[in-house]
């Protein structure tokens, strides 16, 4: 089972102003149980495409196999469960918490998909456990809390609804950077321990990068690349347009690697790994 | 005992001061006897963990929000009810969540809205939309509506809306978070032009070790008090500090630690090139001195 789009276009057509084909014949193929990034420059169509994986948006043409679901355009019906199985947080958290209170909006994405009210408060507690959310904050109202705080919740309550996939548009805006790598190694977490599929977007590859299995950039409604992250390096013609800057690991390792003979880069070289390499190199 | 700025700029005027601000929301003290003071035309940067009371701070600077106790002063002028019209005027506020700020149908209409508020001729208005749209990439996006444009392109929507209006003091609450590192390396470029070209005053809150370090001074923020007040090259290579605000060190700071764990002593920075440089250095002299016994 994978997440496959064939030959996928989507054109928005309510809003008068944005009539571009935002997907323009999508074909992507990808594994499940890993950790997706894309990237891409502003209005290349990456939330568009986001919002295809949970029916949020129909597309015009194409199919979208996701899991054992198939989503054909509209007016096909939306596959069974998709809504559960297919979590979304939105680039504005506060856009999706509703209730009173934050445990209530915990409670109510379980509630919805027929949980039983022990089962139900089991997950949202387990999920709010792992956001690291205190029951004070989970008295309080969204209105109340901090963007960072807000933001955790809306992970929070995605999470209490046990989706197989979790797709996250722009998760660590407003987050301060200790909370953002927590963000992405708790994510990282729930690919690697619960078997979940996580598809983050994002244009700060130096935050995802070392968790990234794979990695999308769209260019104006298409796919330009997929690969792993170190392999995006040497195309600066895809970093330049999609307006991404390449991590300090990989700058510095390159920088270091033809003088201190350093192995050809297969993966994200951690802070130690690098010293480790300088040190072995020097001596 | 916070570490304080060395304000070589003393003599300048302040543009803002903040004389004993505390700032009470219920039963939570989010601001503690805060004094600071900024002289005009200085780029301060704040950093702090979320709550620490960096966005109570600057919205009290532009009068959202009242003080419970002390006095804010801006340009010599108390902030007081009866002025905070003509204060706010000069004081322009990018919220970390454009869509806050979002009053036009259109990207044109927003950048205007202000500019017709202030009543300047309609000339003077459309040539200030152009000049500002422009200089943020937006000549292209005029006559869209704010909602159907993406995050980082709302952000330089409303910044455009905000710079057109020509103000003394620049606040910016996480305005950048949405932005690509182009736009906002082109952003950090042209707050640097505007803050050297027109004394511009400009107040950053950021989580971003770049954006951070392109101010001339940096105010960290923890738990409502001062933590420390200083040269962001000095602050940010302090691992309590980072620590302390929750940011995250670079990874050159964390590579110059590996490094030193390594036994190889080249000192901390934050500066990629520097660190490199120092590895030359030590790579063509392969001074016995810089490198010390290994762990």
């Amino acid at each position: 089972m994978g997440i496959t789009f064939e030959q996928v276009s989507y054109r928005y057509k309510e809003r008068a102003l944005k009539q571009h084909l935002a997907l323009d014949h999508i074909d992507l193929s990808l594994k499940t149980n890993q950790f997706i990034t894309i990237v891409g420059a502003p209005g290349s169509g990456k939330s568009t495409l986001l919002q295809h994986l949970n029916g949020l948006l129909r597309a015009d043409h194409g199919t979208i196999h996701l899991l054992d679901m198939i989503i054909s355009p509209s007016p096909a019906k939306l596959p069974k469960g998709l809504n559960q199985r297919v979590g979304l947080v939105f680039q504005y958290p506060e856009q999706q918490l509703f209730k009173e209170t934050i445990w209530e909006d915990l409670l109510y994405g379980p509630l919805n998909f027929n949980m039983s009210k022990a089962e139900a408060e089991l997950a949202a507690k387990k999920a709010a456990e792992f956001m690291g959310l205190d029951d004070l904050i989970l008295a309080k109202s969204p209105y109340q809390l901090s963007s960072g705080q807000i933001r955790k919740a809306a992970i929070a309550a995605v999470l209490a609804a046990g989706p197989e996939i979790i797709v996250l548009d722009e998760p660590t805006a407003s987050l301060d950077a200790s909370s953002r790598l927590e963000l992405m190694t708790l994510l990282h977490r729930q690919c690697q321990e619960q078997g979940r599929t996580v598809i983050v977007v994002t244009h700060a590859l130096e935050e995802v990068a070392p968790f990234t299995d794979q990695i999308i950039v769209m260019d104006e409604g298409t796919i330009a690349f997929v690969g792993k992250p170190h392999e995006l390096v040497n195309r600066t013609d895809l970093i330049d347009k999609a307006g991404l800057q390449i991590p300090a690991a990989y700058e510095l390792y390159a920088a270091l690697q033809k003088p201190l003979r350093l192995s050809k880069l297969d993966h994200y070289p951690s802070a130690a790994e690098l010293a480790a390499a300088i040190k072995a190199a020097i001596s | 005992m916070p570490l304080m700025y060395n304000q070589d700029d003393k003599h300048k005027p302040p543009a803002i001061q903040l004389n004993n601000i505390r700032f009470q929301r219920g039963s939570h003290t989010v601001l503690k006897q805060l004094s600071i003071s900024i002289p005009a035309g200085q780029w301060v940067a704040i950093a702090g963990c979320n709550g620490s009371g960096k966005s109570t701070l600057v919205r009290l600077i532009n009068g959202l929000l009242q003080a419970s106790s002390g006095e804010i002063i801006i340009h010599g002028q108390p902030l007081q009810q009866e002025h905070i019209y003509d204060v706010r005027s000069q004081i322009g506020y990018i919220f970390a969540s454009p869509d806050d700020q979002f009053i036009g149908l259109t990207v044109r209409d927003d950048i205007a809205f202000g500019l017709e508020n202030l009543c300047l001729p309609r000339e003077q208005i459309e040539q200030r939309i152009q000049t500002y749209a422009e200089q943020l990439h937006l000549t292209e996006l005029l006559d869209r509506h704010p909602a159907t444009l993406s995050g980082g392109q709302k952000q330089r929507a409303a910044l455009a809306a905000v710079l057109a209006m020509q103000p003394s003091v620049l606040i910016l609450d996480e305005a950048t978070s949405m932005l690509d590192s182009h736009f906002r390396d082109q952003l950090l470029q042209g707050l640097q032009a505007l803050h050297v070209e027109q004394q511009l005053t400009l107040i950053t809150i950021s989580h971003d070790i770049k954006e951070l370090s392109a101010a001339e001074r940096l105010i960290m923020l923890h738990d409502g008090v001062i933590l420390a007040d200083g040269k962001p090259e000095d602050l940010l290579i302090q691992q309590q500090l980072l620590k302390a605000c929750r940011l995250k060190a670079p990874y050159v700071l964390e590579l110059c630690q590996e490094l030193r764990l390594q036994g190889i002593d080249i000192g901390e920075s934050i500066n990629e090139q520097e660190v490199l440089n120092k590895l030359w250095a030590l790579l063509s002299s392969r001074s016995p001195i810089a490198i010390k016994s290994a762990r």
